[in-house]
């Protein structure tokens, strides 16, 4: 976090409207050098606890990327359209208190509603309904498309209400297409069929065509149902699928739900909660549903790698529980089978996510992807990857 | 009404600020307005308070228990306007104890049967931000000098009523109901807050006569009986000041009197013999039915004694 901004931010906030400032580290590829930085608060006006968001305006000096960041042309485009999603009171989207312009330091300011972040709670099987019936896409005109759905833009408030939050991800469908200023989202998270789609979409800079715009976001909102179920997933989708240590009929339901996404079928969010209802209702509701304590079968000794056995890490990593020396030493134990199995992407897949989401740093980031794609020239993720990485470095 | 306030939707409030330890309208750090930065700013009732005696104020409160501020309020009206007054702890630059005051003025509209509610959030809004003022300002911070002189500690004072809770309904609805009871009321307040411009005090009996050397008050909301009594001149019902007019009858000539009773005696006459009429009519009608049904009862019964014989 850039500490300056924050302290003028600090100094700049009405401290009778915005009291008990704390900064956050909130991660993600907005939170790096040069990028947001968040706070929480309590807003007085309103007596609600708060998440303060700030984007550095940069001035007529600034690069091409990164006026394409957090220029100040972008960040006006962002405010109106931040406005327009708060005038319009999205009912899955988290409550927005403000949407302002400062001028010293020059910035942009969101401020919204303070919320649990899903992966901040424990897996829940009962979430996964919610997430299906609540955040598939509708057909109205002035539906709302959430860009990167995941469990750490998605909350729960505190009267018990499953939200989308991280708003400046968020685009208002307006005609055939959907005008994405920036594709940032976890490419890890999608098929690899939908990722082609999407970088050949993208690669025209004309926007994504709302069908396209719609089966991504149904295809994000499967998978965090599906998250719900078998615990939260970094790793490549095949590969979680694979893995997954649900109880029997969870799996085998999310098993086939997820073959299908895997090929590129995107069904509606609605159709698979039916389905899915159906398996909740022949199983016993009071049963757990993720079997942590479940031996391990035949299949998935079989399965027990050098991959497995850093297991405790990446459930540390995801709890953010890794931080300083042990973020490092796991880097370096990463790097080591990275070097030794260099054609398992799984490796390259985990190195990515840890200089993005918790290093926060685009310079070894964009060292990992390159090295990845050595490997791996024609993955379409790590193509995808690097060209995000690419406008975040700028 | 004052022309900005008039501009101030219902349902919302304008807030000012009064505290210590922070150079802001004046060049000594005594307690003071803050919010707004100049006096000038202030409208209606809100230059009430600001016309008051605070040092003398501040004085009885700062010798008592910080936890009673709380419990220390003031609400003054008008034709059209109210300003509820609460009190928060708070702590100046040399972490002395000191006291933050905060005013939310709104609209009023004495023909609203929703006022009480009105006024419990209101109350509740200005206690509310007292007391987180109250800790915002005791922690110091170098930066919020410059905020308060520059009015940007709150860039906008007019703060939304509407979402506030409504503490202590059945009080508020209660001096409402007694402030509409009284002409010449220009509010009711606790004893430490009461020379802030309200002149029905609100307390016990002994409170009163403990305070009756000291402050000048018309009344006493009494907090058991939960009505006010007034105290001199100063108060009037309204039902004494606008007496209803007597309804007197316009004496009828007995001649007149009897002729009605005889007219009345008559018609009463004829719908009894409507109604017998009527009676007569309905009697045809069920004797006419049951020779109809006759028959069919007598069959149906005879089939069943004998459906019984068989049985």
């Amino acid at each position: 976090m850039p500490q300056d901004f924050a302290d003028q931010l600090m100094e700049a906030l009405p401290a009778g409207i915005w009291a008990e400032l704390t900064p956050r580290d909130a991660g993600g590829m907005m939170a790096h050098e040069g990028g947001a930085v968040h706070f929480t608060a309590r807003w007085i006006p309103g007596n609600r606890p708060s998440h303060l968001k700030c984007f550095p305006s940069r001035g007529e000096s600034a690069s091409a990327t990164a006026a394409s960041l957090v220029g100040h042309e972008r960040l006006v485009r962002l405010r109106a359209r931040l406005e327009r999603l708060r005038n319009q009171r999205q009912p899955f989207v988290v409550d927005i208190f403000a949407v302002e312009e400062l001028n010293n330091p020059p910035a942009l300011l969101v401020a919204m509603e303070l919320v649990t972040q899903l992966r901040d709670r424990p897996p829940d099987a009962a979430l996964a309904h919610q997430v299906l019936e609540q955040l598939g896409t509708r057909d109205d005109q002035t539906a709302w498309i959430h860009f990167d759905i995941c469990p750490k833009n998605t909350g729960i408030t505190a009267d018990n209400r499953l939200v989308l939050i991280d708003p400046d991800s968020m685009y208002q469908v307006e005609g055939p297409q959907v005008g994405i200023s920036l594709p940032a989202f976890k490419s890890w998270r999608l098929p690899i069929v939908i990722l082609r789609e999407l970088q050949q979409a993208l690669s025209s800079g004309l926007g994504l065509p709302l069908h396209l715009a719609q089966k991504k976001h149904n295809a994000e909102v499967i998978v965090l149902a599906a998250e719900c179920c078998l615990g939260w997933s970094g790793r490549p989708l095949e590969e979680w699928v694979a893995n997954s240590n649900a109880s029997p009929e969870l799996r085998t339901f999310w098993d086939k739900e997820l073959a299908s996404l895997l090929q590129g079928r995107v069904d509606s969010p609605l159709r698979v909660l039916d389905r899915l209802r159906k398996v909740s209702r022949s199983t016993s509701a009071s049963a757990p549903a993720i079997a942590a304590e479940a031996p391990p079968d035949d299949s998935s000794l079989a399965r027990a790698t050098q991959w497995e056995s850093l297991a405790g890490w990446r459930r540390a990593l995801r709890l953010d529980q890794l931080r300083g020396g042990r973020l490092l030493d796991y880097k370096r134990r990463l790097l080591a089978l990275a070097e030794a199995n260099p054609s398992d992407k799984r490796w390259w897949q985990e190195l990515l996510l840890v200089s993005v989401a918790y290093e926060r740093s685009p310079v070894a980031a964009k060292q990992i992807v390159e090295a990845a794609l050595k490997q791996h020239p024609d993955d379409a993720g790590f193509a995808l990857e690097r060209q995000v990485i690419e406008v975040w470095l700028a | 009404m004052n022309p900005a306030l008039s501009h101030t939707p219902l349902g919302a409030a304008l807030v000012s600020i009064w505290a210590k330890g922070y150079r802001v309208s004046n060049s000594s750090e005594e307690f003071q307005l803050v919010v707004p930065a100049e006096s000038g700013g202030l409208q209606g009732l809100e230059q009430t308070v600001a016309a008051a005696t605070w040092p003398a104020i501040l004085d009885d409160l700062l010798r008592g228990d910080d936890r009673l501020l709380k419990d220390e309020f003031c609400l003054l009206v008008n034709q059209n306007q109210l300003i509820a007054v609460a009190l928060a702890p708070s702590r100046d630059r040399f972490r002395r104890r000191s006291v933050v005051a905060v005013g939310a003025m709104a609209a009023c509209d004495w023909s609203d049967a929703q006022l009480a509610t009105h006024v419990a959030k209101t109350r509740n809004l200005a206690l509310r931000l007292a007391q987180q003022y109250g800790e915002v300002l005791a922690a110091n911070a170098p930066h919020l000098e410059k905020q308060l002189r520059s009015n940007r500690f709150i860039p906008e004072r007019q703060f939304q009523v509407a979402g506030e809770e409504t503490a202590d309904l059945s009080l508020w609805t209660e001096i409402v109901a007694e402030i509409r009871k009284w002409r010449g009321v220009t509010g009711v307040a606790t004893a430490g807050l009461c020379r802030t411009g309200a002149n029905v005090l609100y307390g016990t009996a002994d409170e009163m006569a403990r305070v009756r050397g000291v402050l000048t008050v018309d009344g006493l909301f009494d907090s058991r009986s939960r009505s006010i009594s007034p105290i001199g001149d100063g108060l009037t019902p309204w039902s004494l000041v606008k007496p209803e007019e007597p309804k007197t009858e316009r004496k009828i000539p007995v001649e007149e009197q009897l002729a009605a009773l005889r007219s009345e005696i008559k018609d009463i006459r004829t719908e009894v013999r409507d109604m017998r009429h009527e009676g007569s009519v309905l009697r045809g009608l069920v004797t006419q039915v049951r020779e109809m049904l006759g028959p069919i009862y007598d069959f149906v019964t005879r089939k069943d004694r004998k459906g019984k014989g068989k049985g």
